[in-house]
């Protein structure tokens, strides 16, 4: 009999590796307990949903094989590894061979005064990890006047700036002295937070929530950050990091540290039996809380289950590249920010810029890329992360790797007829030059057709017309003797050329 | 007395309509003619075509070669008929029937094509036939099969681009390769809707200047995330067109749930393109499906890969979720390249087909086929392999001893050409039939001198499946043959009885009746209706002799009425980075030449405007590997190498190189370029190699060159 494999969890994650043991064909019988309602869906776009850009209902992944049992609304609720059981929140036992914990993480609850009265959290509160939280903050979004957003990371970032875009006024309030201060150097940051402020989105830095004010009905009407100041406030959204889903690991007494800890292969250091992917895992490379990660642990988990016949590696590499996705504001970090300083072999350029929003800072190892922070200057971005990624050799001056030289502007002044070169080709269906039909003009072309009929221009796709006209304009201007001593037109030069013998 | 046909360019797919001028005494002129595809336009190729009339080495005699090594030297048409006649009997002593092997063009006229087709299957009873259109056609074929139930390039007039408002061009650089097709786009480009999806800033994306449009610069190989990317938007901003999703497709949901997982960002990563020209794309697109129109357009560009099928089924599933089809105004279309790459494809030149479109394995179209023959289906042979796998076999123990060529330059064109010509060389007997002498004919044993595009009757297939007739202006030279001749007499010599017509308009009516009920069926239409037509018809042509400008219109022609869209998913070009091998190269078509450049590079015009091969460089790659403008330069993968004049332009990304494949021997670019083949389509990864490249001395080139042979 083959396999059973039980997946506790039904997130990007788990949904990856679902996909993984599917394509390497092993013969397996997969059940999968989801504690959400929902079909797998992709997390990762709700603050695009809460900025307008996308719509709750597209989110779905890709569906499970057919093969798979997928149990929606169904949490586990406990492990019983002497009788190899997952039990399910229905009373319902699952026997397993092996258990992939895919659990994720929560949204870290920091611990505010006045947020919590007993059990219940002031209204107002929220956090972003599901389908049902987006949906929460876009109907309150309507009547929010002030939101602020406890936690300045990458998606702190997006829901303020997507908040923003729904007329809320926003107030990020960030504990560290910069923004994004796992992935940004200080530059960075400070690029980051010129734009955000410039957009009218509040930035206030080495800051905390003291305390939250609620009104009788335990609906939030402010809140006192750490200097003591009253911010009038109807949601606070918490986004100050995350915490793993450990608790039915742990209970099981499999070894948990920030995350279940693994081998390199994802496989519990404990227990054999058991893989733990995603942000729920903590690998000996230490835990993320990032999506490539956490598809990097499915393929390899997917790898290990079907005795190594999954699928080679996919692109998206380990992990190192993060991209903030929030309209109009680009920042990208490759490799570790602490990797920024100038040590031993590593050199490090920067262009500093924040006036404009703008800051790069590339280190440089060897000739490649070790590390950098982009901010905005898109073009620059797109092409760092390539050449990160693959490994491509930097320019001899890698002072290039600052500017964007695929799309800077030309300085080539060729509109004007006076000033396209003699050499320049006018026509390029037929390769006419300007100085063909300068020479059409002084043998008495004094016509677009006329000169068509000499050199060919213009009768390939037309486009270059208005461009041999400029020119013809431009010669009777500046030869009116060549007008005056025109001679009859010789015989077209196509038939000249044309013909044979 | 000067006497004036009508007919069509010999070059591309486009078929430029033309007027030829015979003067009695020989020369003839070229102009341009009104008609809906180039609407009197030509380029420098179209303008200086009959240049090739009289080629100066126009082959005029058959050739033989004595021994393998020694020289060609001309010999007596019974005299090479015999030499092929011996060479089929001792090949298939050898190995039987399927020991003699035929490859194809997709230059051939439509009753070339059909009686290639025919001549390796009844005559030679070999099912090794195959043709070069599967190094272009091939991906954007099946992608079309399988979605649409119909392979037909362009599934609506050409003419329907003139009023869209935005064209999406993925791979495509109509300024070159087919430039009086650039006036179909003004429209769209006054509205700032031309999308162009390249590597380079080729002539074509700098059509997209001054607000024209968005050029999109991805890595090599990475279209599939871009169109994904693309789709993301257009999924994620609700501009989907659902109603038309649900009553004509299947399919959507999975394709719909794998774009949730390519959003721009992720796309921007894996392609290089900022995630913000990835929404503007979108937004373009979705914005003018109701202003004029919107069309996805493809090219060798986005085909010539290892994952070539998907990513035009990327390019298609972007069409379909836009609901484009269905418009009178909008839809998919790939760019057919080859002058006949169209009705090539349809009537048995390739390995898994038989006329009007129909498989070889299916029981119904072997037993019409047959018919149609007057032969039993048994002894019709079973489906080939494709061009890369059967170039592979040639020579091997168990592969073909013989090999017939028509109207394709293999030494030059094929990929990973050192390979193939290893292959050439392994053969007994190769046959040659050309116009001129090219570099596949320096491997030849026999060499027989045919006819060229002025000097025959027939019809083409163009881009947008229209019948076109192609029409004799005069007559070939004392020694030459039509390949209609040549295989009625060798079909005689060979000991067949099925007949073989020497006149092309009979030849079409035999191919009308094999089409007849086939998806490309031109049974309605015959050269004198063609004839009497300013304009042909776009086919299904059937009995009701009607045009069919736009098919899907109302529905797919799949057993159900539904386009199927497939899952495709984004991966790494087969040929990836790495070992020092750094750069990736691209390959593709100057304006001046056509294809393996045996015709373009003997006309002196044309060789005037691009003399040799180039390998362009952005200029920070060109600092880095310390290359000067002008300086000779080898580019080596991990399969071989070629040599071009270094060309410094920032129109490439500093990542990648680019190189023309119109040039031969140390030129040739296809020295580099990989055989790895897609598993659907069996077409070549040539648009993406991994390799190095490094400033040579130029004496030393002269040296290799002058024993090599190489002028120019």
């Amino acid at each position: 009999m083959s396999d059973r494999v039980v997946i506790i969890g039904n997130g990007m994650v788990g949904s990856r590796f679902l996909e993984e043991l599917d394509a390497s064909g092993a013969d397996l019988q997969v059940t999968v307990l989801g504690d959400e309602p929902h079909a797998a869906y992709n997390r990762l776009l709700l603050s695009d949903v809460i900025a307008g850009r996308g719509d709750l209902g597209r989110l779905a992944l890709p569906a499970p094989p057919s093969t798979a049992q997928v149990h929606l609304g169904t949490a586990a609720v406990a492990i019983d590894r002497a009788r190899r059981l997952v039990t399910d929140a229905h009373g319902t036992n699952h026997p397993y061979d092996m258990v992939v914990l895919a659990t994720g993480a929560s949204a870290r609850i920091p611990d505010i005064p006045g947020m919590n009265r007993g059990r219940d959290r002031a209204r107002g509160v929220r956090t972003v990890r599901t389908i049902d939280d987006a949906r929460g903050i876009i109907a309150a979004a309507s009547t929010t006047q002030h939101a602020v957003v406890l936690g300045g990371g990458l998606l702190g970032v997006e829901v303020a700036c997507g908040l923003h875009a729904r007329g809320c006024a926003v107030t990020i309030v960030q504990a560290a002295p910069r923004l994004m201060a796992a992935q940004l150097d200080n530059a960075g940051a400070e690029a980051l937070a010129g734009s955000l402020v410039g957009r009218g989105i509040d930035v206030r830095t080495s800051a905390g929530v003291a305390s939250v004010v609620t009104d009788a009905d335990h609906h939030m009407s402010a809140v006192v950050t750490g200097d003591g100041s009253t911010l009038e406030a109807d949601m606070l959204i918490l986004t100050a990091g995350i915490t793993p889903n450990v608790q039915i690991a742990a209970e099981a007494g499999l070894a948990v540290d920030i995350g279940v800890l693994t081998d390199s292969e994802q496989r519990s250091v404990g227990d054999e039996r058991f893989f733990a992917i995603g942000d729920c895992a903590q690998p000996p490379e230490g835990h993320r809380g990032l999506i490539a990660p956490g598809w990097e642990h499915a393929r390899r988990a997917a790898q290990a289950i079907s005795n190594g016949s999954s699928p080679a590696a996919r692109s998206d590499g380990p992990g190192s590249v993060v991209r903030l996705k929030a309209a109009g504001l680009d920042a990208v970090m490759l490799g570790a920010a602490t990797d920024l300083e100038p040590a031993g072999r590593r050199r490090v350029l920067r262009l500093h810029d924040p006036d404009a929003g703008r800051s790069v800072a590339v280190a440089i190892r060897d000739s490649h890329i070790e590390a950098a922070v982009c901010v905005g200057a898109p073009e620059v971005g797109a092409q760092l992360t390539t050449a990160f990624e693959r490994g491509l050799a930097v320019p001899g001056d890698p002072a290039y790797l600052l500017l964007d030289p695929l799309h800077a502007p030309t300085t080539t002044d060729a509109d004007s007829p006076t000033r396209i070169p003699d050499t320049a080709t006018l026509c390029r269906c037929n390769g006419v030059t300007k100085k063909q039909v300068i020479a059409a003009f002084r043998s008495g072309a004094r016509t677009l057709p006329a000169v068509s009929a000499q050199t060919r221009a213009g009768t390939g796709c037309g486009g270059c017309a208005g461009t041999v006209i400029g020119v013809l304009e431009w010669l009777v201007d500046a030869e009116p003797q060549a007008t005056a001593s025109a001679i009859s037109e010789p015989a077209s030069r196509r038939e000249k050329d044309v013909a044979r013998r | 007395m000067t006497s004036t046909t009508d007919t069509h360019c010999p070059y591309c797919a486009l078929q430029c309509a033309m007027r030829l001028e015979s003067r009695p005494e020989g020369s003839v002129t070229v102009s341009g003619r009104d008609f809906p595809t180039n609407k009197g336009g030509l380029c420098q190729k179209g303008w200086t075509s009959a240049a090739l009339l009289d080629a100066p080495d126009r082959l005029r005699m058959p050739l033989v070669r004595d021994t393998k090594g020694g020289p060609l030297r001309e010999a007596s048409w019974e005299e090479a008929y015999a030499r092929i006649v011996r060479g089929v009997r001792a090949a298939r002593e050898v190995g039987g029937d399927d020991a003699v092997a035929v490859f194809g063009g997709g230059g051939l006229t439509n009753e070339k094509a059909y009686l290639l087709g025919k001549f390796a299957r009844v005559v030679l009873r070999t099912r090794y036939v195959d043709y070069n259109g599967r190094f272009c056609m091939s991906s954007a074929a099946a992608a079309a099969n399988r979605t649409f139930g119909l392979d037909r390039g362009m599934p609506f007039p050409i003419e329907d681009l003139a009023s869209a408002g935005a064209i999406l061009l993925a791979g495509s650089n109509v300024a070159e390769t087919m430039p009086p097709f650039v006036q179909h786009l003004a429209r769209a480009r006054e509205r700032g809707g031309l999308i162009v999806i390249d590597p380079r800033r080729s002539a074509t994306a700098s059509l997209t200047d001054d607000g024209n449009g968005v050029h999109l610069q991805p890595l090599p190989g990475a279209d599939i995330a871009v169109l994904l990317g693309i789709l993301h938007v257009i999924i994620a901003s609700g501009d989907l067109d659902q109603t038309f999703l649900q009553q004509r497709t299947t399919g959507w949901e999975e394709v719909a749930a794998r774009a949730s997982t390519w959003w721009p960002e992720r796309v921007e990563r894996e392609s290089g393109v900022p995630a913000s020209q990835i929404r503007r794309a979108a937004q373009l697109l979705a914005g003018s499906v109701d202003e004029g129109g919107s069309f996805v357009l493809t090219g060798r560009g986005a085909e010539q890969h290892a994952r070539g099928t998907d990513t035009v089924q990327a390019a298609i599933n972007l069409a379909l979720f836009l609901g484009l089809p269905r418009r009178a105004r909008g839809g998919f279309a790939t760019l057919t390249g080859q002058g006949n790459g169209q009705g090539g494809r349809e009537h048995g030149q390739k390995s898994d087909q038989l006329p009007g479109y129909r498989m070889i394995t299916d029981v119904a179209a072997r037993e019409h086929i047959a018919g149609i023959w007057g032969i039993s289906p048994q002894e019709l042979p079973g489906p080939g392999v494709p061009a890369v796998e059967l170039l592979h076999r040639l020579g091997t123990p168990d592969g073909p001893r013989m090999l017939f060529v028509h109207g394709s330059n293999l030494a030059v064109s094929a990929p990973n050409a050192e390979r193939a010509r290893e292959r050439l060389t392994a053969l007994d007997t190769l046959v040659v039939c050309d116009i001129v002498p090219s570099e596949t004919t320096e491997y030849a044993d026999v060499v027989l001198p045919t006819t060229q595009w002025a000097e025959e009757e027939g019809t083409m297939t163009n881009l947008e499946g229209r019948l076109l007739r192609r029409r004799r202006a005069q007559p070939p030279p004392n020694g030459v043959r039509d390949e209609l001749q040549i295989w009625h007499d060798l079909a005689l010599l060979l000991g067949s009885n099925a007949s073989f017509s020497t006149a092309a308009s009979e030849v079409f009516d035999e191919l009308a009746a094999a089409s007849a009920g086939g998806r490309s069926d031109y049974s309605g239409t015959s050269h004198l209706a063609l004839d009497a037509a300013a304009v042909g018809p776009q086919w299904p042509v059937g009995t009701d002799s009607s045009s069919t400008p736009r098919p899907f219109i109302d529905r797919f022609s799949t057993p159900d009425g539904r386009a199927v869209l497939h899952d495709v998913v984004p991966g790494r070009p087969s040929d990836d980075l790495g070992d020092h091998f750094e750069l990736y190269l691209v390959t593709g078509r100057l304006l001046a030449h056509y294809q393996s450049g045996a015709q373009t590079r003997r006309v002196a015009e044309l060789v005037g405007a691009t003399p040799g091969a180039f390998v362009a460089l952005h200029p920070l790659t060109a600092q880095r590997l310390g290359v000067d403008e002008g300086e000779l330069v080898e580019v080596t993968s991990r399969r071989g190498s070629a040599v071009g004049i270094a060309r410094i332009t920032r129109d490439l990304r500093p990542d990648v190189v680019f190189m023309p494949f119109h040039f031969a021997k140390l030129q040739a670019a296809n020295n580099v370029t990989s055989d790895v083949t897609d598993p659907v389509s069996g077409m070549p990864e040539f648009k993406v190699s991994a390799v190095q490249v490094r400033a040579v001395d130029g004496a030393w080139y002269k040296t290799v060159a002058e024993r090599a042979g190489v002028h120019g």
